[in-house]
């Protein structure tokens, strides 16, 4: 949108509907589980958020506070015990095809080759063969995995796996691209790889992304806003726009401005005693700053 | 600079094959392999030259000079194909059906809670009668032709393939079916695409286990009652205390098994080639 489309009557609306209407909308969402013993726990407590389009948002909290809970709702395997959860405009009332997900294993079926992990979409959603193959074609070469079409997962280290399980996730055209965790099981230079690449893949493709993650440097280092959550009940407590130029380099890790929006972030989890819970079982992921006090 | 590479395709890593599969591998006998066929030896050694010693009388226990000789004559007589070929027969049938049915049922079961809670009972109860038990009551109802033999053999079948059909159904990595869930696959599909590519492992599994088994049923049904086949040549071997033509049956009975179990194996590490073995 130009400021000319506002001077315009006509466009004025559309511009309206653009910020009035984000491709995913979030309105008082709540979650609540049943335990076996009857208990009801609240994974999420009144979350509103809004994700404007070819938006990259970032979702930090520690264990337990429900993140994975709030991708499922929006994917649509999961219903919400209250609220609204809108993708484009359209209410989720179950899975919708539209959405591609990235787990924190890449969940690639070790029979298929990579070509054909890729495609997957071919089988299990009305899109054509041949065009499931082109664009699959088109993503493996995105991810660098061209040459290992014919691979199978097998023969790939864990993080190009994961490029596989990204690749798959963006050849059905989804609306929303939303990932889990998804360097979660990678060693510590890989994920510094990985999200380099991510970001490379969607500056090209222009997805809308919600990714999730414990790490507060990722996520300062993907995304344009960043939102951290808090456990029990899971709800959003702060709302973090990251304005660093694109594309970043792991050169600006080092740099003063990252450093200080890690540090913005890094204040939500003092007061909290880890970032991992007991009930996560995630291990400690993060250094806890209240420790490197005298 | 040095993290862009980590992950990169490097030129070695280029040719990406499948590992070669183990059948492919040559044959080279190590020294376990030596000691192995030497402790072989010497225990036929011993058993050959210890025995009369000890005065064991010959028409309990044979000689294993005896044995082969008995082997080779049967054999080499033509002897023992009749009796070779209806075992086989039954095998090979009562396999067949017990696997089809083993497989197809397990499907239903493993898939369809419903089914699962009607039919468990029945199956549960059905496992626990020793099938063999059972060999004289087909005999006398089904008669004493291939068809006694081909039903115990595909009963004594069906169970470790049925069983093993269910469990691999359900056992699917639970991200691969949050996946099918995501794309909005349907039952059909996440059967076709996940569960039953999963469940394939634990069938050949159980083929394995049944395929043994078989021969087992095969041979307590030749005993009930049999013109032909290695069980009945056995007991009527037996009768004649022609020990040597007994044992040089139960090497036979045992080759048949092992090539058969060799076999299933082979044909599940050709299906299942992802799992490394």
């Amino acid at each position: 949108m130009t400021p000319e489309d506002i001077v315009t009557g006509e466009d004025a609306v559309t511009w309206e509907d653009a910020v009035t209407h984000p491709l995913i909308e979030i309105e008082r969402v709540s979650k609540t589980f049943t335990t076996r013993q009857g208990a009801l726990v609240t994974a999420l407590d009144d979350i509103s958020l809004r994700i404007g389009r070819s938006e990259f948002v970032v979702i930090v909290g520690p264990s337990g506070c429900g993140k994975s809970t709030l991708l499922r709702l929006i994917s649509g395997v999961l219903p919400a015990s209250s609220g609204a959860v809108r993708v484009d405009g359209t209410p989720v009332t179950g899975p919708r095809g539209d959405i591609g997900m990235v787990f924190q294993r890449p969940a690639l079926l070790p029979w298929r080759t990579v070509l054909s992990n890729a495609m997957l979409a071919a089988d299990v959603t009305p899109m054509s063969r041949t065009e499931a193959r082109r664009r699959a074609e088109r993503f493996l070469d995105l991810v660098g995995l061209a040459e290992f079409a014919g691979a199978y997962p097998g023969e790939l280290s864990g993080g190009m796996q994961q490029r596989v399980g990204i690749a798959r996730a963006l050849v059905h055209d989804p609306k929303v691209l939303l990932m889990d965790e998804p360097f979660g099981a990678l060693d510590a230079l890989t994920r510094d790889h990985m999200s380099l690449e991510l970001q490379r893949i969607w500056m090209e493709d222009e997805k809308t992304v919600l990714f999730i993650t414990h790490s507060i440097q990722e996520a300062v280092f993907l995304a344009d806003r960043v939102l951290v959550m808090q456990a029990r009940p899971g709800r959003i407590v702060e709302e973090i726009a990251v304005d660093l130029p694109r594309p970043r380099t792991l050169r600006m890790l080092n740099s003063d401005a990252f450093g200080e929006h890690v540090a913005a972030l890094r204040r939500h989890f003092e007061n909290e005693e880890a970032m991992s819970e007991p009930a996560g079982g995630h291990g400690a992921v993060l250094p806890v700053p209240a420790k490197e006090a005298p | 600079m040095s993290t862009r590479q980590l992950d990169r395709p490097g030129p070695a890593a280029t040719r990406a094959v499948p590992p070669v599969p183990q059948s492919r591998r040559r044959f080279r006998p190590d020294r376990w392999h030596v000691a192995g066929v030497a402790v072989f030896a010497a225990i036929i050694a011993a058993w050959q030259l210890l025995f009369p010693l000890l005065g064991v009388n010959e028409a309990l226990v044979p000689l294993p000079f005896d044995v082969a000789e008995a082997l080779w004559t049967g054999l080499a007589s033509g002897d023992y194909l009749p009796d070779i070929w209806e075992t086989l027969k039954e095998v090979l049938l009562g396999f067949l059906l017990g696997g089809v049915v083993g497989i197809g049922l397990g499907a239903v079961v493993g898939e369809f809670r419903v089914v699962d809670r009607i039919l468990s009972p029945y199956v549960v109860a059905l496992q626990a009668v020793p099938k063999v038990a059972v060999a004289p009551l087909f005999a006398v109802v089904l008669g004493y032709g291939l068809t006694s033999k081909l039903v115990l053999v595909a009963l004594i079948t069906f169970f470790p393939v049925f069983v093993n059909t269910v469990s691999g159904l359900k056992g699917s990595p639970e991200d691969q079916l949050e996946l099918m869930r995501v794309y909005g696959a349907g039952r059909w599909k996440t059967f076709r695409h996940v569960k039953a590519r999963n469940a394939l492992v634990f069938v050949f599994a159980g083929l394995n286990i049944g395929v043994t088994l078989s021969v087992i049923g095969a041979v307590v049904a030749e005993f009930v009652g049999a013109q032909h086949g290695l069980g009945a040549a056995i007991l009527r071997d037996g009768y004649r205390l022609d020990s040597a033509r007994v044992f040089a049956s139960i090497v036979l009975l045992s080759l048949l098994t092992g090539l058969l179990s060799s076999l299933v194996q082979f044909i599940g590490r050709k299906t299942v080639f992802w799992v490394s073995h």
